[in-house]
């Protein structure tokens, strides 16, 4: 069993003494890695989360594999612990967390998302976290019959170009479905229930959600929403990339 | 995981003794050895059994008088006798001044939803019983006297039983809520002389519902009314025109009377015969609840206690026994809104000990509230919850959403009318745990034998007297129905009927009911009231209720009900449906199964009791403990494949008791190409099997939008969301749009069977009548719910005008209701289509009973110039209101190239809503106004005034977008059940 341990500015924090830690980290995961690679993260997920993975089809089960080792690996990160043994629990709406009686999980809430072969991953530090990421997919009419979009969002949406249009499409269903995730409601709540305003705002109020773009590669759009706010002024919240960190699982910088 | 949370003392505070630490030295002093491990000291309390209840008694410093010697007379369980030489009185007990506690302070505060606050000092409670007891005595009320209490939890029934208690009066209380047929069979076996009544809420309405409990209840010879509302034809006595009319009368004494002087008839579901009125001693409740409020719960003066409880409850009168503490008081009488609703109390009363269910705090778990995020919860310093398992996921919710109070969860019943397993004060919490046995009560679990079990779970029984113990039950004149009920299973010991597992550190897992009594999320329901209240169905001939461990939401369980049917009689839709409104109209919508299932015979033993235990093992896939002794084992296999068929064809249900399920065997669902090829595009992907979970072949969430709307174009189904998860699988999805109604999807549909009148809901242009979900079930009426979703265009595209969907929806409506009155709700766009429905259904000569329109704007074409302006002009304040949205729309503005104008005005609500005129109406309207926007957008109200005269509006607390969902859905089904009951 490899040391599965995140290898960068997280674990040198622990060096150093721990400076004041931001209430939000976000992670992106490349999702298509190698074969062995893949090995090595299935080592860190439990025998119901593999079985889970493996009822997918290869891409889907590598993409489970991939994702969910690098949400241990976070957790583990903030846990010191080894990521397979992270406690995770899922909520009867499906959703992880890490129960509150493990110590120095108190005030810990996680939340992932994954859109093609890319990943996100954040942890939140005393704020519920949602996040959701979505490629951007060519827009079509059919959308706004698709009953998710409000008339406001539908009619703010039409008057737009069309390259706008498809973005500010998958920025609306990213901040719908971050906010559903924050909130644990997860799928029983309809996302068109959620208004979200619309455009390409850097940071929203969505009920009592704050929502913020989270900066992603060309081609795709992520939201972040927390319950206190975490945005700092003239600061993107900029994902740290975890595909190099976690993928030399075996370094195992931690003592 | 086995983390604990300590039992915390409030900040700034010194840690202080506890009562128990008091009163267990003063035990050691007596014993002569030191108690100081909890396993010694129960062990002290049940073995000196005698010495524990007199020190008890004594310690406590409630007023009696007499001897404490003899302490118990009798060993036996069934027919000792406490202190029989000791006299007292509950209400001295609970409501005497209380040295060092401040006769000013508040004792009772009593919350509503709608109005302020009551808050009586203890002086004042003290006084307010005083006079009420005085006008009861004028009325004939006196030791002995029976008296019945239907109120809603507030301070008025309080002080009304109270009074009648301080007389020597047993009571019985229930809520107006409880179906007049399961209040009669409860209450008529009390043959009480005097009905206190709060009509509000009353099952039936306020006249009728009156009328049938004066018809049911032969004996009672005086109503005295608890409410406000009018006297109508009732032969009542207000309760302020008694007391007034008893001005002057002599304040009644508090007569001391013996301990086990009945005080409280509490009913209890049996699986046999009518529920059982069980009588309890005034000695043994306050002795019981004295022992756990201030031992095991450290409850003091300081101390307010809020035990989110109805009047129909047990923990009602047990919270009412806090006032013997000296501790204050909070009951509340308004609806539960959603999670914010107990927690705002909490905070805002600032409450030190809060109990409530685990249903409860399932439903603020699932809805992600985290009340230490919201409320300040400082003065909390503990949580209680009974009436179901607790489990241990809630254990760590409460640590992580709550804060580090001990969540306690404690386990007794209204047979004893206390807890054989509560908190304690000095241990830690263990999640799913009750932390320690009840002093002076020697609970065990025990295996079919009788012997003791440890570490695994048994049949809870306790084998020595206790105080609470019943006196007995009503109607049972030889007592052979209180032997059968508690005494009849192990002999000489208590048997309650619980499941329970004790660890060596003499903490406990409680396991649920261990007979036939169903407990569905908190809601005790006995197998009889179902079946008694299905003897109109002829169709069937014998049936059972049983629980099922619900796969979906773990924790929690749900009522199946198996039915036999006469040769010849096929379980359909038809039949399903009345059974369900069998069962809503004369029992509850609790006692609405969420499964029905036909089977040809249910499980009996050989002496031939039908056994519900094995019906239930069996319906949950469990092995069956006493196949043994069934006469015919057989048929358990036939209801474990029934259930299973019916688990391949089960959808979720939109609420409790709503499903309209007809289960159907799994095999041989069918998948419609076009429904295959529909799967396989969305997916992109042509190598799929009918049983392959969506996810799992990589669909995304924002792709399950994409099917459903797929389905809905070219196969004509709606298929909800929630539906769709249940079972993401092609065949599920086959298998949903087969069980749905054929053809177009828009037009009326059933949303929710019931009984009476229906009533038509119209959504939103764009939107879904999934939408309307939320109302649906929050609306509390039995009448059936109807969508109306018309189609908005034509085969050719073409957008119909409104006039063109009114008359075809007033068409279809008149096929589902041929004749008025008719009852017509619309949001939005909706609001303007049943409007103009209603017009055509009046001009037709059909009454219009109810039209509610949601936040519905007229269309421009029915404002005046000035209006229309006012209303762009308040599109503009919108923008300019933030200013992150004005840059949005100036940004919007310079890279929207190519915007199309018609399509933008095609889709803001569209060119057809707008150049519509209405059509004069006069009929009364009543218009839901979104409360939340610009107050100009209000004087559009006038459009709707100039067409609608008799307009009435109200405002609720949401925006436009929000009313729909929660929690303001709530307050919108709350104000138009109160319109439709």
């Amino acid at each position: 069993m490899p040391n599965l341990t995140v290898s960068d500015g997280t674990a040198r924090s622990a060096v150093l003494g721990r400076p004041r830690r931001p209430p939000v980290d976000v992670w992106l995961v490349d999702l298509g890695p190698d074969e062995s690679t893949l090995a090595r993260a299935a080592t860190a997920l439990t025998d119901a989360e593999l079985s889970r993975a493996d009822r997918g089809t290869p891409a889907v089960r590598r993409r489970r594999i991939a994702l969910r080792a690098a949400l241990r690996c976070v957790i583990a990160a903030e846990l010191s612990c080894t990521p397979s043994r992270v406690p995770l629990s899922l909520t009867p709406a499906g959703r992880p967390f890490v129960p509150a009686t493990v110590p120095g999980a108190r005030s810990l809430d996680v939340s992932c998302a994954a859109s093609a072969d890319l990943g996100l991953v954040v942890l939140g530090r005393g704020t519920q976290v949602g996040i959701d990421l979505e490629q951007v997919g060519p827009w079509t009419p059919d959308t706004r019959d698709e009953g998710w979009l409000t008339d406001r969002e539908a009619g703010a949406i039409a008057v737009l170009g069309e390259p706008q249009r498809a973005r500010v499409a998958a920025r609306t269903w990213t901040v719908k479905e971050a906010v559903l995730k924050a909130s644990g409601s997860g799928i029983a709540t309809p996302p068109r229930l959620v208004d979200t305003g619309t455009g390409e705002g850097s940071e929203r109020r969505v009920g009592r959600w704050h929502v913020v773009a989270v900066p992603v590669p060309v081609g795709f759009v992520a939201s972040l929403a927390t319950s206190r706010r975490v945005a700092r002024r003239r600061r993107p919240l900029a994902p740290r990339v975890l595909g190099h960190g976690i993928w030399s699982l075996e370094k195992g910088v931690r003592s | 995981m086995t983390a604990t949370v300590t039992a915390s003392t409030p900040a700034g505070e010194e840690p202080r003794t506890s009562q128990w630490a008091e009163f267990r030295a003063r035990c050691e002093e007596l014993a002569g050895r030191p108690l100081g491990s909890p396993l010694a000291f129960h062990d002290f309390s049940i073995r000196e059994g005698d010495a524990f209840w007199r020190t008890l008694l004594e310690w406590s410093g409630l007023p009696w008088s007499g001897s404490p010697e003899p302490t118990v007379v009798g060993d036996d369980v069934e027919g000792a006798r406490f202190f029989p030489e000791v006299r007292l009185n509950y209400v001295e007990a609970l409501l005497r001044p209380l040295p060092g506690v401040d006769d000013e302070a508040p004792a009772l505060t009593s919350l509503h939803a709608d109005r302020p606050a009551e808050r009586l000092s203890r002086r004042e409670l003290r006084e307010a019983v005083g006079v009420t007891a005085a006008a009861l005595a004028d009325a004939g009320i006196g030791v002995g006297s029976r008296v019945l209490a239907v109120a809603p939890n507030n301070a008025t029934v309080a002080v009304a039983v109270l009074a009648a208690a301080s007389l020597g009066a047993v009571v019985a209380t229930s809520t107006p809520d409880v179906g007049t047929a399961a209040l009669l069979g409860r209450f008529q076996q009390v043959e009480a002389q005097l009905l206190l009544l709060d009509r509000n809420g009353l099952h039936g309405g306020p006249e009728e519902g009156t009328s049938a409990l004066l018809a049911g209840l032969p004996t009672v010879r005086r109503l005295v009314l608890l409410d406000e509302l009018p006297v109508g034809d009732a032969p009542a006595t207000r309760l302020p025109d008694l007391v007034a009319a008893a001005a002057g009368a002599p304040r009644p004494d508090w007569p001391r009377l013996p301990f086990d002087h009945p005080l409280f008839v509490m009913f209890s579901s049996g699986t046999t015969g009518p529920p059982k009125a069980i009588v309890h001693g005034a000695g043994g409740a306050l002795l019981e609840h004295l022992k756990e409020h201030r031992l095991h719960g450290d409850l003091r003066p300081a101390d307010r206690m809020y035990f989110h409880t109805t009047t129909a409850w047990m923990m009602w009168n047990w919270q009412l026994s806090a006032l013997a503490v000296g501790a204050s008081v909070v009951v509340y009488d308004g609806p539960v809104h959603g999670p914010e609703t107990l927690w705002r109390i909490v905070a805002d009363e600032r409450v030190t000990v809060f109990g409530t269910s685990p249903t409860y705090l399932q439903l603020c778990q699932d809805a992600g509230h985290r009340p230490a995020d919201e409320y300040d919860l400082s003065h909390l310093r503990a949580v209680l919850s009974t009436g179901a398992v607790l489990h241990d996921w809630q254990f760590e919710w409460v640590a992580r959403a709550v804060g580090p109070q001990p969540l306690q969860s404690i386990s007794g019943g209204t047979d004893i009318l206390g807890c054989f397993v509560l908190g304690h004060p000095e241990l830690p919490v263990s999640p799913g745990r009750c932390q320690t046995r009840s002093l002076g009560l020697d609970v065990v679990a025990v295996d079919p034998d009788g012997r003791e079990v440890a570490g695994e779970v048994g049949e809870l029984v306790c084998r020595r007297p206790f105080p609470s113990r019943p006196i007995g039950f009503l109607q049972d004149p030889d007592g052979s129905r209180f032997h059968r009920a508690y005494f009849s299973q192990h002999a000489g010991v208590w048997t309650h009927g619980d499941l329970v597992e004790f660890g060596p550190d003499g903490s406990a897992r409680m396991h649920g009911r261990s007979d036939g009594v169903l407990n569905v999320n908190g809601v005790r329901i006995g197998p009889s009231e179902v079946y008694t209240a299905l003897h109109e169905v002829t169709e069937i001939t014998s049936a059972m209720a049983v629980e099922q461990r619900d796969a979906s939401a773990p924790g929690r369980t749900r009522m199946v009900l198996l039915v036999v049917l006469q040769p010849g009689a096929a379980l359909d839709g038809e039949l399903e449906r009345r059974i369900r409104r069998a069962l809503r109209r004369n029992a509850s919508p609790a006692h609405v199964p969420s499964l029905v299932l036909a089977v040809p015979e249910l499980p009996v033993t050989h002496n031939g009791k039908a056994s519900e235990r094995a019906a239930r093992d069996a319906v949950n896939g469990d092995v069956v403990a006493n196949e043994a002794a069934l006469r015919n084992p057989g048929c358990l296999a036939v209801i474990r494949a029934a259930v299973e068929r019916a688990a391949g064809s089960d959808e979720p249900a939109p609420g409790p008791g709503h499903s309209t399920a007809v289960p159907r065997a799994a095999a041989g669902v069918s998948v419609p190409e076009p429904l295959a090829r529909i799967w396989r595009e969305v997916l992109g992907t042509a190598d799929t099997r009918p049983d392959d979970d969506f996810m799992d072949l990589g669909g995304s969430s924002r792709q399950v939008m994409s099917l459903l709307r797929r389905v809905k174009l070219d196969l004509g189904v709606d298929v909800q969301i929630l539906t769709f998860y249940a079972d993401p699988t092609l065949q599920g999805l086959a298998r949903t749009i087969e069980q749905s109604p054929r053809g177009e999807t828009t037009g009326v549909q059933l949303l929710r069977p019931g009984t009476g009148r229906p009533v038509f809901l119209a959504c939103d242009a764009w939107g879904q009548l999934n939408e309307l979900q939320a109302l649906v079930v929050a609306l509390e009426t039995d009448r059936p719910v109807y969508g109306v979703q018309p189609a908005l265009s034509d085969g050719d595209g073409r957008r119909r005008s409104i006039a063109e969907l009114a008359d075809d929806t007033t068409g279809q409506l008149l096929t589902v209701q041929p004749t008025g009155p008719h009852s017509l709700v619309g949001y939005s766009f909706g609001g303007l289509l049943v409007y103009e429905v209603a017009c055509r259904l009046r001009a037709a000569g059909h009454p219009v009973a109810f039209l509610g329109l949601v936040d519905a704007l007229p269309p421009t074409a029915s404002l005046t110039p000035r209006e229309a302006a006012a209303r762009r002009w308040a599109g503009r304040w919108d923008t300019l209101r933030s200013p992150a949205r004005l840059t949005e729309q100036l940004h919007l503005r310079l890279t929207g190239e190519h915007a199309d104008p018609e399509e933008a005005a095609w889709l803001r609500s569209s060119t057809t809503y707008n150049a519509h005129r209405l059509t004069p109406y006069d009929g009364a309207v009543t218009y839901f106004q979104a409360a939340r926007r610009l107050p100009v957008v209000g004087n559009t109200l006038a459009a709707w005034r100039r067409a609608a005269p008799h307009l009435l509006v109200t405002e609720i607390p949401a925006d436009h977008n929000s009313v729909l969902a929660h929690p303001h859905v709530l307050e919108l089904a709350r104000r138009l059940s109160a319109t439709l009951a």
